[in-house]
């Protein structure tokens, strides 16, 4: 404190800076202690913030459709692939997902793993099923049809990757014993990107196939 | 005040971690072999093309993208983030000396330094680029450079890093990851681990984009305006990847300061009694979170249209889509810049004049207004392309921003009002900051008018016009900063009579080179030239003495506080009197900040009595 540091010599900074007032390793797995009213507070507005600052690169995908108006659906596009089957797969999830959270709670935790596990293998077969249509999709450089569909799915494939590794790590952490019912933030939080993900996707979804 | 997710002196959980090669070599390893990896699973196996090259621009892409997470996860977020993600216990030793600078930290003070060396290396190294293009400018013809493209690649490589790894970063992740968890009584951010992997991409981004002619030149500059682009050689390619990492960076910092000002605060630190610094900070990471992803996603479209290659903003699309996704960020950028500049004045002036801020509101009424109003101007940049009743609704709110920018400069003024100031270093740049933007506000008014912005467009009008609003307000604030928290980052003071030379020679160097680039782009001097007519030679030859000795002044001032920083005359804990929280604290980098949490009794700012502004609180006061 101020006081106490007064005007000091030098040897007194170089000693100052050199104290050890931590130890060694820097933290700790600060997931297995239970977190107060307010630290779940800033948690979710943490998520809150993520899920706003996420949502804006789909307004602008949403947004620069309409200029590139005509040219955004290939001609030959599957309404399956690349399209209704990865928005049933993601709204599944939300299902599971949702379920595993309120499983924990209620003291759980292998209704936890095994719903969150089946999220996970939803997302990997909603990442193979928007994927598909990009590996088929005519690249012919003369051709402009569904270009900003294709960057679309690419979207759709890096963020439901980040969440499926996101609710991956829910399990891995639960076998550990790492959560329980009072550690629930962990997969709270991986539930709400799972969401905001499968949400985005089916604006997206809609706004360029159907709308 | 206990950060949520990192909490670092429980015994119980502490293991010690094997050793490891310093992570810092680690890290560049695994970011060869990332590059190496991915660049030879596209180009050789899944987009192999005979007789192409082993880097193409396809696989160039995917390689950095390996490169950064080898990068990354070498470092520390294997260790600090990933591993503990999948459950295993956290191994990860932070020695408290020197080496704790060159590996990933939860420590916001480490982090803040890590920042503030990250983001001057990217000043210096753009500097030096700025110093080539006068180096060019001397002469009418082509001299310094083999080809105009070369020069123009340069051109953009000195925006690019100035934009995103000094101007956006330095006050934010530099000053606010160390200051503003002490100015508001707390031990930590809020998501240490978020603003430990934000530092660690700011290098990869300057270096990304410092090697893009590596790839090709590329001749857009800081705009990466599409499809210009895509006619360009392959070094654009590393100008949307730097500036991916560089903006990720900031958004990363951005959440977690604006999560630490909400939720971090000391008992007592309500809403009207949070520091200017703190409010300027907010604003601009608002600003930061809400534009930096969307012009991460107009990069992204624009680097697919590249390496696919797509027809976007060409065939579907017109460049103008480009023009305007970019511009929506491009003017709230300026701001994201300068709002933080705006709130060191008025943090600065009443401890160095010991007077009580003067209209407080209203200096963040200011901050907040100008927040607001920086998303309606930007199409201003465009007058060229509009017609006159499209202009008019821009022309008139970027007229308007100037009002609320105004009581920045009415705080201050009437803060200094009758006060006894002290004419210290910090006090000096914080009236150079005034004055520079003051030029730089006016010139900014009058190309808010389009008969003026018509004519002048595309002219060294518009760049002196910039440069007086980015160097002259925020380098300089920066400058003033960066002396007057010395005390508090180093435990030393510097030598004012250097400090007071450093601060005139730049200020005399920057007002004769940017005040004379005013008057070139009225005689007719075109930007984005390495060619120009004869009779422009004497003016340009002058402006490059001047900017040279800009440069000098920059390197003198770094000189200076390096050097004082490990040799100035120790100091005492708080020199300038300040109330604010952070000089109630005298914890360095590796040391709690509050062994007894604060307790906030009344506001920073008012000088009018001594009366104490904290109490430390036992722990179990602290909610």
């Amino acid at each position: 404190m101020a006081d106490e540091f007064a005007i000091v010599e030098d040897h007194e900074i170089q000693s100052a800076t050199s104290r050890t007032h931590k130890p060694l390793v820097e933290t700790h797995h600060r997931a297995v202690l239970e977190l107060s009213n307010r630290e779940w507070r800033l948690g979710n507005f943490g998520n809150a913030l993520y899920v706003i600052s996420q949502a804006i690169p789909y307004f602008v995908l949403m947004n620069v459709r309409w200029m590139m108006a005509g040219s955004y659906v290939p001609a030959d596009v599957s309404r399956w692939l690349g399209g209704l089957w990865p928005t049933i797969f993601l709204a599944l999830g939300i299902l599971f997902t949702w379920i595993g959270v309120g499983a924990i709670r209620a003291g759980k935790p292998g209704t936890l793993q095994w719903t969150f596990l089946v999220s996970a293998l939803l997302g990997v077969a909603a990442i193979v099923t928007l994927f598909v249509p990009l590996r088929i999709h005519s690249w012919d450089v003369m051709s402009h049809f569904g270009s900003i569909y294709v960057v679309c799915l690419g979207v759709a494939i890096f963020y439901t990757t980040l969440t499926t590794i996101v609710v991956l790590g829910v399990v891995f952490r639960t076998a550990a014993g790492l959560i329980g019912p009072k550690t629930t933030f962990g997969p709270h939080s991986a539930a709400i990107m799972w969401t905001f993900n499968a949400i985005a996707w089916f604006a997206l979804y809609v706004t360029l196939d159907l709308v | 005040m206990s950060s949520t997710f990192a909490q670092p002196s429980d015994a119980q959980f502490l293991r010690r971690g094997r050793r490891i090669m310093p992570p810092v070599v680690r890290g560049l390893l695994w970011a060869a072999i990332g590059f190496f990896i991915l660049n030879t699973l596209v180009s050789e196996v899944l987009d192999r093309t005979p007789f192409a090259p082993y880097v193409t621009k396809l696989s160039v892409t995917f390689g950095w993208a390996g490169a950064t997470c080898g990068w990354l996860l070498g470092v520390g977020a294997w260790e600090l983030v990933v591993k503990p993600y999948f459950g295993y216990p956290v191994e990860w030793e932070v020695p408290n000396d020197w080496r704790r600078y060159f590996m990933m930290s939860l420590d916001h003070k480490v982090i803040g330094m890590q920042y503030m060396v990250s983001s001057v290396s990217g000043f210096f190294i753009a500097g030096f680029a700025a110093m080539w293009m006068r180096l060019e400018l001397m002469n009418a013809g082509l001299w310094a450079f083999p080809t105009p493209n070369a020069y123009l690649s340069t051109v953009g490589i000195h925006g690019t890093i100035m934009m995103f790894s000094f101007g956006t970063v330095m006050l934010v992740g530099g000053f606010g990851n160390f200051l503003i968890p002490l100015m508001i009584g707390s031990n930590s951010s809020a998501f240490p681990r978020v603003s430990a992997i934000s530092q660690w991409l700011l290098p990869v981004g300057i270096i990304t984009v410092a090697l893009s002619p590596m790839l090709g030149t590329w001749t857009t500059g800081w705009r990466g305006y599409a499809p210009l682009a895509q006619q360009d050689p392959n070094g654009i390619v590393f100008y949307y990847l730097g500036v991916f990492a560089m903006t990720t960076s900031s958004l990363l910092v951005s959440i977690n300061l604006t999560a630490t000002i909400l939720f971090q605060r000391a008992k007592g630190l309500t809403w009207n009694r949070i520091p200017m610094y703190a409010w300027g900070i907010l604003a601009a990471s608002l600003l930061n979170i809400i534009w930096l992803p969307e012009i991460q996603m107009t990069f992204v479209l624009a680097l697919v249209s590249n390496i696919v290659p797509l027809p976007m903003f060409a065939q579907i699309g017109t460049p103008l889509t480009y023009m305007e996704v970019f511009w929506l960020f491009g003017h709230p950028e300026v701001y994201i810049v300068v709002v933080p500049a705006f709130a060191l004045w008025q943090e600065i002036l009443p401890v160095m004049g010991q007077k009580t801020l003067f209209a407080r509101a209203w200096g963040i009424l200011g901050l907040v207004f100008v927040m607001m109003f920086s998303g309606l101007v930007w199409a201003h940049h465009m007058f060229t392309n509009m017609r006159n009743d499209q202009m008019l609704p821009f022309s008139f709110f970027t007229e308007m921003i100037s009002i609320p920018t105004g009581f920045a400069f009415l705080v201050s003024l009437g803060t200094v009002w009758k006060s006894k100031l002290r004419l210290t270093t910090p006090t000096l740049l914080v009236f150079m900051s005034m004055f520079n933007f003051l030029i730089g506000g006016v010139t900014g008014v009058m190309l808010a008018d389009p008969v003026i912005n018509l004519q002048t467009h595309d002219t060294f009008f518009v760049v002196g016009h910039f440069h007086y609003t980015i160097i002259g307000a925020m380098v300089f604030s920066f400058m003033a900063a960066g002396y007057y928290w010395l005390p508090r980052f180093s435990g030393r003071m510097y030598n004012e009579a250097l400090g007071r030379l450093g601060a005139i020679w730049v200020f005399v160097a920057f007002n004769g080179a940017f005040g004379q680039f005013l008057l070139l782009g009225l005689r007719g001097m075109n930007r984005w030239v390495p060619v120009y007519p004869k009779y422009l030679q004497g003016m340009n030859f002058e402006v490059s003495l001047f900017a040279f000795l800009l440069g000098l002044g920059f390197l003198f001032n770094l000189i200076h506080i390096v050097w004082m920083w490990r040799r100035g005359k120790p100091a005492d804990a708080n020199p300038w009197h300040s109330k604010t929280l952070e000089w109630q604290s005298t914890s360095m980098p590796g040391e709690t900040n509050f062994v007894s949490p604060p307790k906030v009794l009344t506001g920073f700012y008012d000088y009018s009595d001594d009366s104490p502004v904290w109490k430390a609180t036992p722990p179990k006061e602290v909610s």
